[in-house]
């Protein structure tokens, strides 16, 4: 009997040091980012949430203002509310319209198509075109009379609206432009198609699986960890937009392409407010962050991955 | 019994770790306090004796940051070199200015001579960053304040203290199509004597939407101080002199901007906004004026690169006015930061940049006239350029003598978002003047005296 | 709840469930059209549609490069600019505009520029791909106190928007003395790129145990599978990232004008910018163009070439040993 109780308390032992073995190695490659975060990262990021509590002009010291920023922010300063219903408005429509583009690119592009490179080449340029020159050509593209949409379109006998500079129409004209940009997920849905495993399409197809059950019973779970990573990683960035706005519109006409992102920017850099900017940042902040959350949360009931710890 | 991974911690990793976690350990220990401490490390409160003193004879480097493109002072660079052996002058380029500018400023390390538009240079003398240059200017044998036009020189003075000085001035005036005005039988405008009303009447008689030739280039909207200077033709201005109050609710500025917005929106006059790409932002709006389809524009005088690249003939009078003759004039302003460690050095740059070869040869790179009348006595004159026919060159220099200097009002960006939307309602038509500038003039002052 | 495919082979036989028999195609199309056909029209006409829609800016872009200055504005707009200016290829790079800033070397600016965009892109995709792999593999594939809090940690870093961590990180670069050095665009690649993180654990979550099991059964250590099982097996995913951090350090825009200041180390995104430079000149637009068509060109090929890395399928791997 004792040898069966040292047994075990060896077993626990080695159990506990191989867990901390393995914590350690864990850490060890995790350590490129922890240092990355302590040198260069980290500080700039706590410090603009400690600047949040104070007004800095840059030129001058900070100035201890306590809760001032957040206050204005709900109550006094008008833009925010409107930036607030501008990016709300953008992120609701274009992210998911993209991601539906891309993905269905992404299996169109998949099949064994004659110059599938080319076709995929073609698809993925326009997020290769150098951000300020893709939003000068997008610029001249909505331009009421030498643009090429409203020509294009007056060929079939409609008048365009003046996109960029009428209010009704210039965030429409942004949401189109971002789906120009939709060869990134584009790329990343063709990655996680190519590494699908054949095998498994072949036993279906024995099995007589015909294209829509092997989509939805093979392939769609199987993507789940990619869509999810697209997902995410849309509505991350899609909260935060700002240069599309900055160059195409500067936030008009009259503001109806203000967005957050840029709001802040203004806040920052046009007038010298950097700890209001600051402020906006981790409301922004907290906002993203409670939403990525759900999405974790909600991630366990559709999300499928092939370890067998998540 | 799922995942008891079977590890054999190796050598390799255990030494990689050990090593990360040192280098951690390291590189946190030299990381750099935070940001609270954001003073700029101001040299204290000393007096320069600056220039009469002999330069010493060890290398000295200055950086001289402006935000055009570097090779813009490359002559005076040259020059300056062969007279001052030891002092190496490093051309700074300084893209996004707003953005970098201020990053410079709290990190303390801003160029030894920093050349920078109105509105930043007073900000930065508002925050105690520049020195006060009029000692060294009183010390400096031949400086000759009198050469420079007055409204420029006595601009970037607070409390009696100076803190810039200018080099070349750009001013606006108004350019015409003489070929485009001959075949629409319009006659030319007449230098001494030109109005508003003429302005809009000759444009009117040659605008043909149809075939998109337009008497006058649109109003470049989203540019706000570009509508300061109707303000000022009619006798108003967006603020008070020393910047404490927007004045912008004067019946003068909304009769002003009314007037245009009128103009603007008639459709028979000027393309609007959305007629023009305008995909360069702000400033040089000429695009359908170098193709040909535009009669008239008031604008800089880099508008006249355009005309030349245009082939037509063309020329060059004052800005029209109502109750006052009135321009803008671009400029900068050179400064000395209190975080340089060669006062001396900065100085006898700056001294020599802003000399009346200095400024000339300056001037030379992007054809505008000095801020030293002396310059603009050297022949080529930089504003002139070859063409094959006449033009009333004179116009350019002369813009000088009563043209204005930009504001400088604490907090400008939100200064000029408040009045920027406000324009931009009134030019799509969807308010009147009168109705919100009133509004938003307290709001304005308001913004100006926020302390800092 | 979509149907859990184990991958191992003894549950392939789960597939009975299909053997229903019905079969949607033969519903639809009967036996006699071979629907293959109509499949690939349908996708040939979305594809070429599609197409045409993404060219248009592009072909705009090319349109613009190609005219001579007095067409660039005309209303309508001309859609095959006449004469073609070939000339304005090499005019962009020889323009005065750009042409004669001195760089301290005996070439042309834009070589310069360009070979000093090359080096910081090649170290960018190298140290992404390097340090960004090792910490995904943590993520994926070990276990660890404070993993999801951490993972959520990397994520958040994502979340603050550059415009208020600049500054600070700009008094930093300057207490170091990298400024207008390359080192802020080289060394903090190095330590990993959150997108790339969360990107490669993805993937690795999706490469199944039964690699990992087999090898520690003979031996491996962490750093063997990661090197030789996760590695090899992620292939379409690393070159995505690849192709992405190219992309990125190619035209990355903001970071080097802000840190670099004299034109000896400008990058080629600086190059177009110093186009537009206002003030002093109106920017000539189908020079700009044809200057930002020269700069896409190597991504373009590298894209087009890394195809073959998305190609290959998974490669698997005989541990019978």
């Amino acid at each position: 009997m004792v040898k069966n109780s040292l047994l075990l308390k060896n077993r626990k032992e080695s159990l506990r040091k191989l867990r901390m073995r393995e914590t350690l190695t864990a850490f060890g490659f995790i350590s490129p980012w922890l240092i990355g975060f302590l040198v260069f990262t980290g500080g700039p990021i706590i410090a603009s949430l400690g600047l949040s509590f104070f007004s800095w002009k840059m030129l001058t010291p900070p100035k201890f203002i306590g809760l001032t920023n957040y206050i204005n922010m709900f109550t006094t300063d008008q833009l925010f509310k409107t930036s607030i219903g501008v990016t709300a408005t953008y992120v609701l429509i274009a992210v998911p319209i993209a991601q539906v583009i891309a993905l269905g690119l992404a299996i169109l592009l998949n099949q064994n198509i004659r110059l599938s490179s080319f076709w995929r080449t073609v698809f993925y340029v326009p997020a290769i075109i150098s951000g300020v020159a893709g939003a000068v050509i997008w610029r001249w593209m909505y331009h009421n009379e030498l643009g090429m949409i409203n020509n294009l379109l007056s060929m079939v006998g409609i008048a365009g609206p003046h996109w960029l500079y009428d209010k009704q129409w210039a965030l429409m004209a942004l949401i189109i432009k971002s789906l120009w940009n939709v060869g990134v997920p584009m790329v990343i849905y063709l990655a996680g198609l190519q590494g699908l495993p054949k095998f498994l399409y072949e036993a279906a197809e024995i099995d007589g699986a015909g294209e829509f059950v092997k989509f939805k019973h093979i392939t769609l779970p199987l993507l789940t960890p990619v869509i999810f990573f697209n997902v995410v990683m849309a509505i991350i960035g899609g909260i935060q937009t700002f240069s599309e706005p900055y160059v195409m519109t500067a936030g008009g006409p009259q503001n109806a392409t203000l967005f957050l992102g840029l709001h802040l920017y203004q806040s920052a850099f046009s007038y010298m407010k950097m700890g209001y900017a600051s402020a906006m940042a981790w409301i922004m902040f907290a906002f993203i962050l409670g939403l990525t959350i759900l999405q974790f949360k909600l991630a366990n009931k559709w999300v499928y991955y092939e370890n067998t710890e998540s | 019994m799922k995942s008891m991974n079977i590890q054999k911690l190796s050598r390799r990793e255990f030494l990689k770790m050990a090593g990360a976690v040192t280098f951690a350990g390291l590189l946190a220990s030299c990381a750099p306090a935070t940001v609270k401490t954001a003073e700029p490390e101001a040299t204290q409160a000393e007096e320069i004796v600056p220039t009469s003193a002999p330069s010493t004879n060890e290398m000295v480097t200055i950086r001289y940051g402006r935000h055009d493109a570097v090779d813009g002072d490359v002559e005076n660079v040259k020059v300056f070199q062969e007279m001052f052996p030891n002092i190496k002058v490093e051309q700074e380029q300084i893209g996004s200015f707003a953005e970098k500018v201020p990053a410079l400023a709290a990190a303390g390390n801003l160029p030894d001579v920093f050349r920078s538009w109105e509105a930043m240079c007073l900000e930065l003398v508002r925050a105690d960053l520049m020195h006060d240059l009029q000692p060294m200017v009183d010390v400096e044998p031949e400086f000759n304040p009198a050469d420079f036009y007055e409204n420029w020189w006595n601009w970037p003075v607070v409390a009696g203290k100076r803190y810039g000085i200018p080099d070349v001035i750009a001013p606006h005036v108004c350019f015409y199509n003489a070929d485009l005005l001959d075949e629409k039988g319009v006659p030319y405008p007449d230098k001494d004597n030109f109005t508003w009303d003429d302005y809009v009447e000759k444009a009117s008689k040659i605008t043909d939407p149809a075939n998109h030739v337009f008497g006058s280039e649109t109003l470049p909207i989203g540019w706000t101080y570009f509508h300061l200077k109707m303000v000022r033709q009619n006798g108003g201005d967006y603020f008070s002199p020393d910047f404490s109050t927007c004045v912008i609710d004067s019946p003068e500025a909304i009769e002003a901007i009314q007037y245009w917005a009128d103009v603007l929106l008639s459709g028979e006059v000027m393309p609007s906004p959305s007629q023009i790409v305008d995909v360069g932002g702000i400033g040089a709006v000429a695009e359908l004026m170098q193709a040909g389809k535009i009669g008239l524009q008031h604008d800089g005088v880099w508008v006249m690169n355009n005309m030349i690249l245009g082939g037509f003939r063309w020329n060059v009078v004052p800005e029209p006015s109502r109750k006052v003759r009135d321009t803008i004039t671009h400029g900068a302003f050179n400064m000395i930061p209190k975080t340089t460690k060669n006062t001396d050095a900065a100085w006898k740059w700056l001294n020599f940049h802003c000399s009346t070869k200095g400024i000339y040869n300056y001037g030379l790179v992007g054809k505008f006239p000095g801020g030293r009348k002396s310059s603009n006595l050297i022949e080529p004159h930089p504003w002139i350029a070859d063409v094959p026919f006449e033009v009333n060159w004179d116009v350019i220099p002369q813009a000088l003598e009563y043209g204005h200097v930009l504001p400088g009002p604490a907090n400008e960006g939100e200064c000029m978002k408040i009045i920027g939307d406000a324009l931009q309602a009134i030019y799509a038509g969807s308010a009147k003047a009168k109705d919100l500038f009133p509004e938003i003039a307290p709001k304005v002052t308001a913004v100006l005296q926020q302390a800092a | 709840m979509a149907a859990n495919y184990s991958t191992s082979p003894q549950t392939m036989s789960s597939y009975s469930f299909l053997k229903t028999g019905f079969n949607l195609r033969t519903f639809l199309f009967g036996n006699r059209f071979n629907p293959g056909l109509i499949r690939q029209t349908i996708s040939y006409g979305i594809l070429i549609t599609l197409t045409i829609m993404f060219l248009l800016p592009f072909y705009w872009m090319i349109n613009t490069a190609l005219k001579p200055s007095d067409q660039v504005f005309t209303a309508p707009p001309t859609w095959v600019p006449n004469p073609p200016m070939w000339k304005n290829f090499t005019d962009a790079i020889t323009n005065s505009y750009v042409g004669n800033q001195d760089t301290g070397l005996n070439m042309l600016p834009i070589v310069r520029y360009a070979l000093n965009t090359t080096i910081i892109t090649i170290n960018g995709v190298v140290a992404t791909l390097f340090s960004s792999s090792l910490v995904a593999y943590a993520f994926a594939r070990m276990r660890f106190p404070g993993k999801k809090i951490l993972f959520l940690g990397i994520l958040s870093t994502l979340m603050i928007p550059f415009a208020v961590v600049m500054v600070p990180q700009f008094i930093i670069w300057n207490k170091l003395g990298w400024l207008d050095t390359f080192l802020p665009l080289l060394i903090p690649h190095w330590f990993g790129s959150a997108y790339n993180i969360f990107l490669l654990r993805q993937f690795f979550m999706s490469i199944p145990m039964d690699y990992d099991e087999s090898a520690i059964i003979d031996g491996a250590t962490h750093w063997d599978i990661f090197w030789k099982i996760i590695l090899p097996l992620s292939r379409p995913a690393l070159a995505a990232v690849g192709v992405f951090a190219f992309v990125f350090f190619w035209n990355d825009f903001l970071g080097p004008l802000i840190i670099l200041s004299t034109p000896k180390n400008f990058t080629l995104t600086m190059y177009l910018t110093n186009f537009t430079i206002p003030y002093m000149r109106q920017t000539p637009w189908n020079l700009y163009m044809a200057a930002a068509l020269m700069i896409t060109l190597p991504c373009m090929i590298l894209f087009f070439f890394s195809q073959k890395i998305f190609m290959k399928g998974i490669t698997i791997i005989d541990f019978k040993r």
